[in-house]
């Protein structure tokens, strides 16, 4: 099929525009924008595919702006190798007339015919993409070129595409009953897979519940073994149990015949205590028999030895008795001797004292003397320094710290009234003639010069009074402050009570001499007399009273006689004395030995005595032998009887039976414990197997079993049908999918051919359903969607090219693009140029661009450039 | 003296590989055996009726297993019925048939004491473990002159039945017969089989596996006297049928005959059946059996099916249908090549899904 001619009226604002006859293979459409190039591939589209009925939102937009005349198309095309000539009105009066073949088809016949030669469906309303056939793909509008063409593919597009290429290629391609098989075999397997080969919620339903129902299982078999080992536990504890019966048999004769034993011994052991007993009593009596025996002979010996030795302690008494008197004779002759040298010592210190007097007066003189002639000279220097005293105080006033006052006063004096004259008026008068001033009288030239530093008033005569006030304000202060100043100066003076600073500085001089000589006189006074003068007078005073006291006898032995003598006398005192007290310490010690000796005596005395009676209060000896004899029999006997009771006692195994019956008791007792453990043990086995007894434990594991048979079943035959469907699905669509491989082969070879222009290295990446995947370089898949916008058109026109020569058959298609290059660069569009040129060769290309300079190169056979249109202001509505 | 001899009743059992609500028939069936047994004892007017261990399949059987054994055995009265423990239910202190409610016919034979029936003792040889690895028949006293007819009854595998002796619970019968026993009832093997003239196994009333030889019946044993060969008649009980059946198929007829087979088969609701299939099919041949096994397996007890060795064959024809889609005759050649059980199914759900499309 090929467009030969197309006309316009009255379309959308075109008042009537007309294109062709049309070249065969490259047509170019140029003008301005809204030159109406759009507008005419509309009026194909609409022509060619829509009913000229209806208004539709998209049909009543077809009105012209500007006219009420309806739009109306022209199309002549050439189909099946015939000519058509088509006429359509839309909106207004509509009507289709088609004319070829040598006849004319009018209305719905025309629009049938129409379709069944371009292989559309009438759609509803308006026509959809579903029923448009092929062209859709092969008719690019202006803007969406850089969609993915598959986009623009429907059904019919699709079985027209795979019918073709099945016949290129040689082999059937999916019909609809391999699609439909295809999908039921993909339901199938969806059924029991997802797309990641993982198993559904059924298979995997199915595999958990063999798991459950074999948990289940195993806890049923658990609760039957547990019956069992309940059984099991009940027979050994009952086994147990039966061993046990003649081992507590045994014990029990055992522990009898113990006990009997032990019965034996313990009457032996009785009366082995008995005898023992009885040994033990007569054992004591007999001791006491003779212990009785023995004291009363210890008493008898004890009374001679008792008696003799009072005998001998009344000797020795009498013995000391007259050595006391010798020591006490002895004693009053020493102390006589001591009274002697005592009166003899006396009288030789009395006169050692008489010659120590005489020589201590001639001190005491010697003393006095020196303490006067001290007082005379410490009297005289304190009379200077109390001298000096006085004459300082008349200088009370002018001390150091006042001069330095009144120096500072005439300084700051001096300093003012130097001030007060800086700032004073000097006042020269000069009479010119004879007059008076102030009442005083001026010869003529005779003058007179002043400083004023205060007010003054000069009466000049009875003619003027001239007032002087120097300085103002500030002579003022100044003046002041002089005043103050001197005033200061002064109150110093009188205070100092001197008449200028020159006396004060003599005075405050001769001050400083008498200070310093006062110092020194004060010094020497402190050498000589450190605690006063008075202190100097008391030790006059005393050395005299104490030399008055002092006797001088008349006749007074040498001092070396007097000692001599005194120290003979002490001499022999001290001989005398010491014999006399050795004389009483021997007649003391005698007196001491006597009373011991008198102590012993008497105490040997009163033994003697309680011996005596003590004597007197005991059996006779013989009686007392007597008994210890009789004593002494008695526990022999007992002795012999106790032996024949131990031996009995051993006889019936003594100790150790009582032990043995002891250890069988405990063994008996310990095995019925065991077996009283047991029983109860026993008694709550048994328990637990009735109780467990009242379950249904087999019925349960069968049914257990069943469930898992069941579960088991169930998942085979569901795994099975999965496998199957896995296996139908995995080989349908393999196969189909080389097939599909083969069946996209020729589009993307035909792609290729192009591809080695605009995108050098590059493959087309189909899909089986003929889908645009993007461009492969290597094993890189570049998307579709990924490609800069002026890739997308142009791989977008490549492929559309490639389709529609796949369509084409042995025939032509017409492609229509409108603007389909907008956003290629013009190296791009240059490429592309070629490429149509090559394409149009098998193809009808009608290229619509409002760029004509860059298309310059196309080489289109023809041609048409549309004029210009003006936007007219107003549109015109028209009513009807 | 006339005994009935059985043996193996498993009271209880439950068949895991039959569904649930048809394994609980057949549960029940089992009662209404040892009712129909019962009543051939008072028909055939035994003077006892001897079962020979395994009364019931478990000691861990639950109550309402005992209730309705104790209610099947009611019906034996007054013919004195001794139940002897066997391996599945042995008189441990565990013991099931300790549990049963006591009838004075009734004698559960849990110890070794000699039991007098009518002109004869019964000798029992309990089982008083699960296995016994000593001769549980071992303490049977030789013959006293002037005994009457002298039965023994045990559980287990027969020294000279050819087997393993190593396995537990053997008996040497050849012993038992020696020291003057006239019949030894035995149980344990659940076809019926003669050891020899006077030492029988009943067999179980009702099979339990497909692979048991003629099981389903009861013995009849009459001994005359001491010393008399007793007469023996087998006499069949069972109310369910196991039956084993074999096709290979090479044939698209033989599937009809298979489906006639099937329905010649009578007592269908009593019948389980083990069926082998192998052999090549047609596509639409082997969807039709599909579809009539799967018929059977809902209209009989259970139908065990072993069909893996059924190969898929397309015709001509059916390839022909295929290959009128390109893709689709490819992938059948690639299934048949596979030829697994996946694939042979696969050919098959995919000829369903033709018949579906077309």
């Amino acid at each position: 099929m090929r467009l030969i001619s197309l006309r316009v009226d009255y379309w959308r604002g075109l008042d009537r525009a007309e294109v062709g006859p049309l070249s065969p293979s490259l047509n170019l459409v140029t003008g301005p924008n809204r030159a109406g190039k759009s507008r005419l591939q509309q009026a194909v589209r609409f022509g060619l595919l829509e009913s000229s009925k209806g208004s539709a939102k998209q049909k009543a937009a077809l009105q012209s702006w500007h006219h009420t005349d309806p739009p109306h198309v022209i199309i002549t095309f050439e189909a099946d190798g015939a000519e058509y000539e088509l006429r359509k009105q839309f909106l207004k009066n509509p009507y289709t007339k088609l004319g070829g073949r040598g006849r004319t088809w009018d209305g719905q016949e025309a629009e049938a015919e129409l379709r069944a030669l371009l292989r559309t469906r009438p759609g509803k309303r308006e026509v959809e993409l579903v029923d448009s056939g092929i062209w859709p793909l092969l008719w690019v509008e202006q803007g969406k070129a850089n969609v993915v063409p598959h986009e623009h593919m429907n059904e019919d597009s699709r079985m027209q595409l795979h019918a073709r290429l099945a016949a290129e290629v040689g082999a059937a391609a999916v019909g609809p009953i391999g699609q439909s098989v295809l999908a039921l075999a993909k339901a199938e397997y969806e059924r029991y897979f997802t797309a990641n080969e993982g198993e559904r919620r059924e298979l995997k339903q199915a595999r958990e519940a063999v798991d459950a129902r074999q948990a289940d299982v195993a806890e049923a078999h658990r609760r039957h073994a547990a019956i069992h080992e309940n059984a099991g536990q009940v027979e050994r504890q009952r086994a147990v149990l039966d061993g046990m019966a003649p081992r507590i048999q045994e014990l029990h004769r055992r522990q009898q015949e113990a006990a009997a034993k032990a019965d034996h011994a313990t009457k032996a052991r009785s009366t082995l205590s008995v005898a023992e007993q009885q040994v033990r009593l007569s054992e004591l009596e007999r001791n006491a028999a003779r212990s009785e025996a023995q004291a009363r002979v210890e008493r008898g010996i004890a009374l001679a030895a008792a008696q003799k030795q009072r005998e001998a302690a009344d000797t020795q008494r009498q013995q000391r008795q007259s050595f006391v008197e010798e020591a006490n004779r002895a004693f009053t002759h020493a102390t006589a001797v001591v009274t002697k040298a005592e009166e003899a010592s006396a009288t030789a210190r009395t006169a050692l004292l008489q010659t120590q007097a005489v020589e201590r007066k001639k001190a005491l003189i010697r003393e006095l003397g020196e303490v006067t002639k001290v007082l005379g000279v410490t009297s005289s220097v304190a009379e200077r320094v109390r001298s000096l005293t006085k004459e300082l105080g008349c200088y009370g006033a002018i001390t150091e710290q006042a001069v330095k006052k009144l120096r500072r006063a005439d300084r700051n004096a001096h300093a003012r009234e130097a001030e007060l004259k800086g700032a004073a008026v000097t006042v020269t008068l000069k009479a010119l003639k004879d007059t008076t001033i102030n009442d005083k009288a001026w010869k003529k030239g005779e003058s007179s010069t002043a400083s004023l530093s205060e007010p003054k008033k000069i009466a000049i005569a009875d003619l003027v009074v001239i007032g002087i006030q120097p300085g103002g304000s500030d002579l003022t202060g100044l003046r002041d402050k002089a005043k103050d100043a001197l005033q200061e100066l002064r109150d110093s003076l009188t205070e100092l009570g001197v008449e200028n600073l020159a006396e004060a500085e003599g005075q405050l001089q001769k001050r400083e001499r008498i200070a310093v000589q006062l110092g020194e006189a004060q010094e020497r006074f402190k050498e000589m007399a450190p605690t006063g003068i008075e202190a100097i007078v008391a030790e006059q005073v005393r050395l005299q009273a104490e030399s008055d006291a002092v006797e001088v006898p008349a006749d007074v032995p040498s001092r070396r006689d007097a000692e001599s003598k005194a120290e003979s006398a002490e001499f022999e005192l001290t001989q005398a004395r010491t014999a006399r007290d050795r004389a009483r310490e021997k007649a003391q010690d005698a007196r001491v030995a006597l009373v011991e000796t008198e102590g012993a005596l008497r105490s040997i005395t009163d033994r003697v005595e309680v011996l005596c009676k003590e004597l007197a209060a005991m059996a006779p000896a013989e009686k007392l032998a007597g008994n210890a004899q009789a004593a002494n029999r008695k526990w022999e006997e007992a002795v012999v009887i106790k032996d024949d009771a131990q031996r009995a006692f051993d006889d019936a195994g003594g100790e150790a039976a009582q032990l043995e019956a002891e250890q069988a008791g405990k063994a008996l007792n310990g095995l019925e414990r065991t077996k009283r453990k047991t029983e109860i043990e026993l008694g709550q086995a048994h328990g637990k197997l009735q109780q467990a007894q009242t379950d249904t434990a087999h019925e349960s594991m069968q049914d257990a079993e069943g469930a898992r048979e069941q579960a088991r079943s169930y998942l085979s035959r569901l795994s099975r049908q999965a496998e199957a469907a896995k296996a139908l699905w995995t080989a349908l669509s393999a196969r189909r999918r080389a097939l599909q491989e083969r069946l996209t082969r020729p589009v993307v070879h035909r792609v290729g051919t192009y591809l080695t222009t605009l995108f050098p290295g590059c493959q087309l990446a189909m899909t089986d359903e003929l889908e645009i995947s993007g461009l492969v370089a290597g094993n890189q898949l570049e998307e579709f969607e990924a490609l800069s916008g002026g890739e997308k058109e142009q791989l977008g026109l490549l492929v559309r090219l490639a389709l529609a020569d796949v369509l084409r058959g042995d025939g032509t298609l017409p492609l229509l693009l409108d603007d389909s290059m907008v956003n290629s660069d013009s190296q791009r569009i240059q490429q592309m140029q070629t490429l149509l040129y090559r394409a149009a060769r098998k193809l009808q290309i009608i290229v619509f661009s409002c760029h004509d300079t860059l298309l310059d190169k196309l080489g289109a056979d023809y041609h048409q450039e549309l004029p210009p249109r003006l936007r007219t202001a107003v549109p015109i509505i028209t009513a009807g | 003296m006339r005994i009935l001899h059985t043996a193996d009743w498993q009271l209880g059992i439950k068949l895991a590989f039959v569904a649930p609500e048809r394994a609980a028939q057949l549960r029940a069936k089992r009662f209404e055996t040892v009712r129909r047994i019962g009543q051939l004892a008072y028909e055939r007017k035994v003077d006892v009726v001897i079962v020979a261990g395994d009364v019931l399949d478990d000691n861990a059987v639950g109550r309402d297993t005992l209730q309705q054994t104790v209610d099947a055995l009611a019906t034996f009265a007054p013919i004195a019925t001794i139940l002897l423990p066997g391996n599945h239910d042995p008189a441990t202190p565990d013991s099931a048939l300790a549990r049963l409610q006591r009838q004075p016919h009734v004698t559960v034979a849990d110890t070794r004491q000699p039991l007098s029936i009518n002109g004869g003792v019964v000798y029992p040889c309990p089982l008083t473990s699960r296995h016994h690895y000593d001769d549980p028949a071992d303490w049977l006293p030789a013959r006293v002159p002037g005994e009457g007819v002298r039965v023994a009854v045990a559980h287990g595998g027969a020294l000279d039945f050819g087997e393993d002796a190593q396995l537990p619970n053997r008996i040497d019968v050849a012993r038992i017969l020696g020291i003057g026993f006239d019949y030894v009832a035995l149980g344990d093997w659940h076809g019926t089989f003669k050891v020899n003239d006077r030492a029988w196994y009943s067999g179980a009333p009702e099979p339990t596996r497909f692979k048991e030889k003629e099981p389903g019946n009861v013995l009849i044993v009459e001994i005359d006297e001491p010393g008399a060969t007793p007469r023996v008649d087998v006499v069949p009980v069972a109310h369910t049928r196991w039956l084993k059946h074999e096709v290979a198929f090479s044939e698209e007829r033989q599937v009809d005959e298979l489906r006639a087979h099937l329905d010649q088969l009578p007592e269908r609701g009593s019948t389980l059946l083990d069926l082998t299939l192998s052999g090549q099919l047609p596509l639409t041949a082997k969807a039709n059996l599909d579809t009539m096994l799967d018929e059977y397996s809902e209209r009989l007890v259970h139908l065990r099916l072993s069909a893996d060795g059924i190969h898929v064959q397309p015709t001509d024809q059916e390839l022909q249908t295929f290959t009128a889609e390109g893709f689709i005759g490819e992938a059948v050649a690639d299934l048949h090549v596979t030829d697994n059980p996946g694939s042979r199914d696969a050919l098959v759900l995919l000829h369903r899904l033709m018949q579906e499309v077309r």
